[in-house]
């Protein structure tokens, strides 16, 4: 079944170096249902790109909501422990 | 013989620095530990006495209300809102000023536990060691326990009890693994207590657990015990069955049942029995079988010492049986610790982590540190020992 | 031995009877005797003791007592009567004080390696000059493996199955041939429950696994082969329970392994 629906983000970042953290920190993590979501990460310069593909929108809204719970903590880590 | 000063510290320091997250159930916890640098750990079996130094130890607990368990979403939530500024309190506490310097690893909880919040801690870990450039180490939560309480307590080779909400093993070390002896065939003895605190009731403030001991302790009538099933099966256990018939009898207390027998006198209509009664028949069943499982594995290693780790540690009445078993054992020891150590937190992961990490195990690519539910104690390899 | 132990027993006993302690389980101290209270030629017996243990409610403990040797005793007189099955034989029981009466088994190890339980037997071979897998080994591990499938498939179970409750006796100190008694039913039942039957066959493996885990995978092999033997006698039916039990055996392993521990 194809993964309809999208949904692509673009998080800016102070620093190249800082997207690429990021884009390294949510990387790793094996995706549940791989036939019904997909997630990429890249780095453009300063900014995160992640692309979401999926199934469904709630499905989308719920791995979207994830990553970017993710996101928060990657965010908040870098202004208070850099 | 080990040496556990092959890996030099970083820094031109005589001495390594572990930062350690622990996250795997409702407690997050993040510790600062040091070891020196001394002569005697290049040759020998000394990794229970690293001569650690606790720089901190801070911890927040996610308590839900009266009545509730805690779930994997919410306690992923809790942990991401308090895992950045719980490290910022931690290296500061420590005196750490330069994290990229100072610190020679990052340890954190792999597993075993609930995946959410082990993830939302993991996420930290990764960004910390990507912004400092300082390696990862991943540790068995169990591992973890262990490895403090030997710390801890200095105990060389003991039988280990690991008792907490989501474990109960009888653990005894043999050629580089902690092989589990005995453990529950169903639930685990922390789970059970806070599912019947649940059924009472009663407060999860400080924890479930220790409220049922202070109802337990202010029981009456000590002589007479409630009978409940005895469940050891060899060197396992199982408690599902007595967390059922002591749920139900609970139950029949509180909604009057008077035909209940056990419950009610049958001319007085009067309860014969107290909520302070069903804990003290709980802990003393529940006890016993943990100490007979203990006493069997003992048997079967010879061994005459008994750590017990774990969030169960804490209670004083399984301390104070386990210690009367021992001593009838051939004079044996309990070794316990406190709550700083017997509950979850970030000190024992940054202390085990550093042990791997010394013996050449850290993390080399990223895809290492995905988080895992399931994580036998016996599948870590412990280099650190003999 | 613990002093008070001692001095329990030997208070509860005939003065005079002579008792040599010979080991202290987890449970019952065990003694052995050369003298029977009433039995005019005797022998040498064995006398189990379960001692009240001081860590446990005194109901816990006195229930837990009188339960474990009562058990005991009605199984063993039971399994006594099984063709092929290998038991102690009963002699007297006081279940109220915690006695058990029972024919003596077994003999010293060559060498000083200690008493002829599986555990010291494996441990004999795995020393040194011993070979871990010579036929000795492996016929008395597959024999082992038949006492428990006889065991399992009259509909019961050990409950404790580890290598320090399987006894080699032989009929004489030069024969290179042992044959297994199973001992110690203190935890034993009756039972149809494939579950008890797999749940035996774990806590043994992982006894294995756990002091011998050099060799252990044979080990368990051989143990499983000589056990199935047993169930392979009895045509369909027997292959049918068979493939039951190994099932649900693999089932319990696999549970230890995936339990989900949080905490």
């Amino acid at each position: 079944m194809a993964l309809e629906h999208s949904l692509d983000l673009q998080i800016p970042f102070e620093t190249p170096q800082q997207a690429q953290i990021a884009v390294k920190v949510l990387k790793p993590d094996p995706i549940l249902r791989p036939d019904d979501f997909e997630v990429d990460y890249v780095s453009n310069g300063s900014v995160l790109e992640v692309k979401f593909r999926s199934i469904d929108d709630r499905v989308l809204r719920v791995g979207v909501s994830s990553v970017i719970n993710s996101v928060k903590t990657v965010v908040e880590a870098m202004d208070e422990l850099s | 013989m080990v040496n556990l000063n092959a890996v030099a510290p970083g820094g031109g320091r005589e001495y390594y620095v572990a930062l350690g997250l622990e996250g795997s159930a409702n407690k997050l916890g993040v510790g600062v530990v040091k070891h020196p640098v001394v002569g005697k750990h290049e040759g020998g079996d000394f990794s229970y006495d690293c001569e650690s130094q606790i720089l901190s130890n801070v911890r927040d607990t996610y308590i839900t209300p009266a009545g509730e368990g805690f779930l994997p979403r919410d306690t992923a939530r809790h942990h991401k809102n308090w895992c950045v500024r719980l490290i910022k309190q931690a290296l500061e506490e420590a005196g750490i000023q330069n994290a990229a310097k100072d610190l020679d690893v990052i340890c954190f909880t792999k597993g075993p536990g609930m995946g959410a919040p082990l993830h939302s801690v993991v996420v930290a870990a990764r960004t910390c060691s990507l912004l400092w450039g300082v390696p990862l180490v991943g540790v068995n939560h169990c591992v973890g326990h262990i490895e403090m309480g030997r710390e801890i307590t200095k105990a060389v080779d003991p039988v280990v009890l690991y008792v907490s909400g989501g474990n109960t093993q009888v653990i005894a070390y043999s050629e580089k693994r902690y092989r589990i002896f005995g453990e529950t065939l169903d639930i685990a003895i922390g789970n059970c207590l806070d599912r019947f605190a649940r059924t009472l009731r009663i407060s999860n403030y400080p924890s479930p657990g220790y409220n049922i001991e202070q109802l337990a302790l202010n029981c009456k009538k000590k002589d007479t015990l409630l009978e409940l099933p005895y469940t050891v099966k060899g060197m396992d256990l199982s408690m599902s069955g007595i967390l059922a018939y002591i749920d139900n009898l609970a139950k029949d207390l509180f909604r009057d049942n008077r035909k209940n027998r056990q419950l009610f006198d049958r001319d007085s209509d009067e309860a014969k029995i107290s909520v302070e009664d069903l804990c003290f028949a709980l802990q003393e069943n529940l006890f016993a079988m943990l100490v007979e499982i203990t006493e069997r594995a003992m048997a079967h290693v010879n061994s005459n010492q008994v750590l017990i780790v774990g969030g169960v540690g804490c209670n004083l009445r399984l301390q104070e049986m386990m210690q009367q078993m021992c001593q009838d054992r051939a004079n044996g020891q309990v070794h316990a610790t406190d709550e700083r150590f017997c509950i979850d937190n970030g000190v024992m992961i940054a202390h085990a982590g550093l042990l791997q990490y010394r013996m050449g195990d850290f993390v080399k690519d990223l895809s290492e540190t995905v988080v895992t539910q399931k994580f036998r104690t016996d599948e870590v390899y412990v280099a650190w020992r003999e | 031995m613990s002093e008070d132990v001692l001095a329990k027993v030997y208070e509860y006993l005939t003065p005079g009877l002579p008792v040599v302690p010979i080991a202290q389980g987890a449970e019952a101290v065990v003694f052995t005797s050369e003298k029977h209270p009433y039995l005019p030629n005797s022998g040498k017996f064995i006398l189990k003791y379960r001692p009240p243990k001081r860590y446990r409610h005194p109901s816990i403990d006195k229930a837990l007592t009188k339960h474990r040797t009562i058990g005991e005793a009605r199984l063993l007189t039971k399994l006594f009567l099984i063709e092929g099955l290998k038991v102690p034989k009963l002699i007297a029981c006081d279940a109220y004080n915690g006695y058990l009466w029972l024919e003596f088994l077994g003999e010293e190890l060559p060498h000083g390696k200690g008493f002829s339980n599986l555990k010291n037997f494996l441990w004999m071979y795995a020393t040194d000059d011993g070979d871990p897998y010579c036929s000795i080994v492996e016929e008395t591990l597959k024999k082992v493996g038949q006492q428990i499938g006889l065991l399992h498939w009259n509909g019961y179970c050990h409950g404790d199955l580890t290598s320090s409750n399987i006894v080699l006796s032989r009929s004489g100190k030069n024969e290179t041939s042992w044959q297994p008694y199973l001992i110690d039913f203190g935890l034993g039942s009756t039972t149809d429950s494939v579950e008890d039957k797999g749940v035996d066959l774990y806590v043994l493996e992982r006894a294995i696994i756990s002091t011998h885990s050099a060799h252990a995978e044979a080990y368990n092999e051989w143990l499983l082969k000589g056990f199935s033997e047993i169930y392979k006698r009895y045509g369909d039916a027997g292959e049918v329970k068979l493939k039951e039990v190994t099932k649900r055996f693999q089932e319990v392993r696999l549970r230890g392994r995936k339990r989900s521990m949080i905490g």
